[in-house]
């Protein structure tokens, strides 16, 4: 590099010499050095600039919480919002609180300001539950407002991805220290905490006993969930950030290793993978980063390569692909008899194994990566770029309302 | 197509997935693969980086002659000017003689920069995109994801001892380039300078950036400066260390005399 700073300098002062031969020989130089120094400079200020596109800010992509009284997410400004769910007229707005401002030179970095958000806002009992990127869980009262925070592991460097879930007054959080953490809430006092081979971008899944979850360490956990024990855990080949989902018996989990894995929920033993050991056409290309989602005993698989696989669930057998218009990030929806599903596009799709039917219902034209929510038939939809929350209908693609986000 | 989505296609996509692949060979350290890539890579573009070498060490050893044409005719500066292109053809040296490798081999490093960046992929977001660089090669998803820990560092955020350690060898590298004392009061300003604001800035761009990124630079520095001190010794370098130097073994002196037994 400085080899070519010094032969950049050296260059130059050829340049100048050159072109001596005009008495206003000085301007000229000047001008000529500093297109010798250009040649080097704008690909080097260009190719940094490029950290732009190689290291993205960290924003977040928070999905949508409606309940009856109102939808509530976190936008890409770092606000818990609140619209109203009939009409989606902003009810109120509150800055997340940001515990550590550690912006880098340049702004060429990952830190921010604002807090990112990456999972689903959680309710329980009027307080909303926000699990920030920076480590801190943030509770805040539906009807005052009033806000409470507590840093997940004050020693312990951290980001949190996935959703906070509640069950039966606990709240369980994932954090990128690879750690499963219990909560009692509202206090949000540690009740146990798990620690898996490496960090955890999962949202976990409660059933019965038994809190699920996956991990960069390529394992699928089976903790027990009063004490966060282990009862099992499945080894894949790739690290899994797709939440698992239950079917009866059977646990389905999505690994970066383009496979599916269905595990018998008890012992955590292999019942099927699909694709198997065989040569299948229509094999997954690229990562399965959304959660499936399970209808009549078919599992419908989001993968980034922009193919919806669907799955016996019986056997893993492939029953049909669905080819839709881009990769595919955020988790679908199960309504009435379709899977409702975004793709990075920002298109909206409906599928029905049965019928093998594709609809494109509606085309927003800006990147989804939030988990869809559904309630009442209405679909919720947080788009990123120009980034607005969308109710519509799911059958005819109609939008009820439609509410820019933080202009 | 545009020339953004054909340099992904064409040059960062094959880097990326490369330095994956490496990782995975390489007991899945990432901090071996950017290593092991740097080392190619400069392998690959020794040949120019040679020519480059020569051509500047050839324009530093014509300064000496003029300086001299300079003083000889004073304030004729067509007589200067006609002196100097004919010196200029003679040495058989041409002006841009440092351009066109410095030309050819900024993008690959801008790229290499990039895919380290790129494969890091500190975030979600950076995450979510490095999926649309990957091959469908088994190898690379089982590879993924990247292991970031190498020595004491985490790859993934800066370090500031690195970050020093990144302005120190750009410094040695850029002093040791310097083999002739620059005349012109003017040059040599801009020359120091140079030769302090550049190590600067790669310092602070190492605190904001992933080490792994200042690990990459420092690979590439030492292999510079162990390139450049088989080229023409320890050069400028010297002069700043004297004593320490005179226990040293006087690799330019015997360079020199090689060449003029040459």
């Amino acid at each position: 590099m400085h080899d070519v700073i010094h032969g950049m300098k050296v260059a130059t002062i050829q340049c100048q010499k050159n072109i001596n031969k005009e008495m206003h020989m000085k301007i000229r130089n000047k001008l000529i050095s500093l297109s010798c120094l250009g040649v080097f400079f704008i690909p080097l200020i260009l190719g940094l600039a490029g950290c732009s596109n190689s290291t993205v800010q960290s924003m977040g992509w928070s999905g949508v919480m409606p309940d009856s009284e109102g939808v509530y997410l976190a936008s890409l400004k770092g606000n818990l919002i609140a619209l109203n769910g009939a009409n989606g007229t902003q009810l109120w707005e509150i800055p997340i609180e940001s515990t550590n401002n550690s912006g880098n030179f340049l702004g060429c970095s990952t830190a921010t300001a604002s807090v990112a958000i990456y999972g689903t806002p959680a309710i329980d009992e009027d307080i909303i539950y926000l699990a920030g990127y920076n480590g801190v869980i943030y509770a805040y009262d539906k009807n005052t407002r009033l806000s409470k925070s507590k840093i997940l592991d004050e020693n312990d460097q951290q980001s949190i991805v996935g959703s906070p879930v509640i069950h039966q007054g606990i709240l369980y959080v994932t954090s990128t220290n690879g750690k499963v953490y219990a909560l009692e809430t509202p206090s949000l006092d540690k009740l146990w905490e798990f620690t898996s081979g490496d960090k955890i971008w999962t949202t976990p899944v409660v059933q019965g006993q038994t809190i699920f979850v996956g991990s960069f360490d390529k394992k699928l956990y089976a903790l027990d969930i009063t004490t966060g024990e282990e009862k099992w855990s499945f080894a894949t080949k790739g690290a899994i950030v797709a939440s698992p989902i239950i079917d009866g018996n059977t646990v389905i989990v999505a690994s970066f290793d383009r496979h599916i894995y269905a595990l018998d929920i008890e012992k955590g033993n292999l019942l099927w993978t699909y694709p198997g050991s065989e040569t299948v056409p229509n094999t997954p290309q690229k990562w399965f980063w959304a959660s499936p989602v399970i209808y009549d005993n078919h599992i419908y698989a989001p993968n980034m390569d922009g193919n919806v696989y669907v799955i016996d669930i019986q056997d893993g057998s492939l029953i049909t692909t669905f080819e839709l218009d881009s990769g595919i990030s955020s988790s679908p929806v199960v309504v009435k008899d379709k899977i409702i599903i975004a793709t990075e596009k920002g298109t909206i799709y409906s599928l029905q194994a049965e019928t093998n039917l594709r609809t494109e219902i509606k085309s927003l034209n800006s990147k989804v990566r939030s988990a869809l929510a559904v309630m009442s038939d209405t679909v919720y939809i947080h788009t990123l770029e120009n980034e607005a929350v969308y109710a519509l209908n799911p059958e005819t693609g109609v939008v009820y309302w439609y509410t820019p986000i933080d202009e | 197509m545009d020339i953004g989505a054909l340099w992904d296609l064409i040059i960062l996509q094959p880097i990326t997935n490369v330095l994956i692949s490496l990782s995975h060979y390489l007991w899945g350290s990432f901090g071996l693969a950017i290593i092991v890539l740097t080392l190619v890579v400069n392998g690959l573009l020794y040949p120019l980086t040679l020519k480059q070498m020569r051509a500047t060490k050839a324009s530093q050893d014509l300064q000496p002659k003029l300086e001299a044409l300079k003083k000889k005719h004073g304030q004729d500066a067509q007589a200067l000017a006609q002196e100097q292109m004919k010196l200029y053809s003679e040495s058989g040296l041409s002006p841009a003689g440092c351009l066109l490798p410095m030309l050819i081999q900024t993008p690959i490093w801008i790229a290499l920069y990039q895919a380290i960046i790129r494969v890091m992929a500190v975030n979600p977001e950076s995450f979510v995109n490095l999926s649309e660089f990957l091959y469908s090669w088994d190898i690379v998803y089982k590879a993924l994801p990247l292991n970031n820990n190498f020595l004491w560092l985490n790859l993934a955020v800066p370090d500031i001892l690195l970050a020093i350690l990144v302005g120190l060898s750009m410094w040695i590298q850029q002093k040791m380039t310097t083999t002739q004392e620059i005349v012109d009061p003017q040059q040599r300003a801009q020359s120091q300078t140079m030769q302090v604001m550049m190590p600067l800035m790669f310092v602070f761009l190492s605190m904001s950036f992933p080490s792994g990124l200042a690990l990459y630079w420092i690979t590439s520095n030492t292999i510079r400066i162990a390139m450049q001190y088989f080229f023409s010794g320890w050069g400028g370098l010297s002069k700043s260390f004297k004593g320490l130097f005179n226990m040293l073994p006087a690799r330019k002196s015997q360079t020199s005399k090689s060449r003029k037994n040459k």
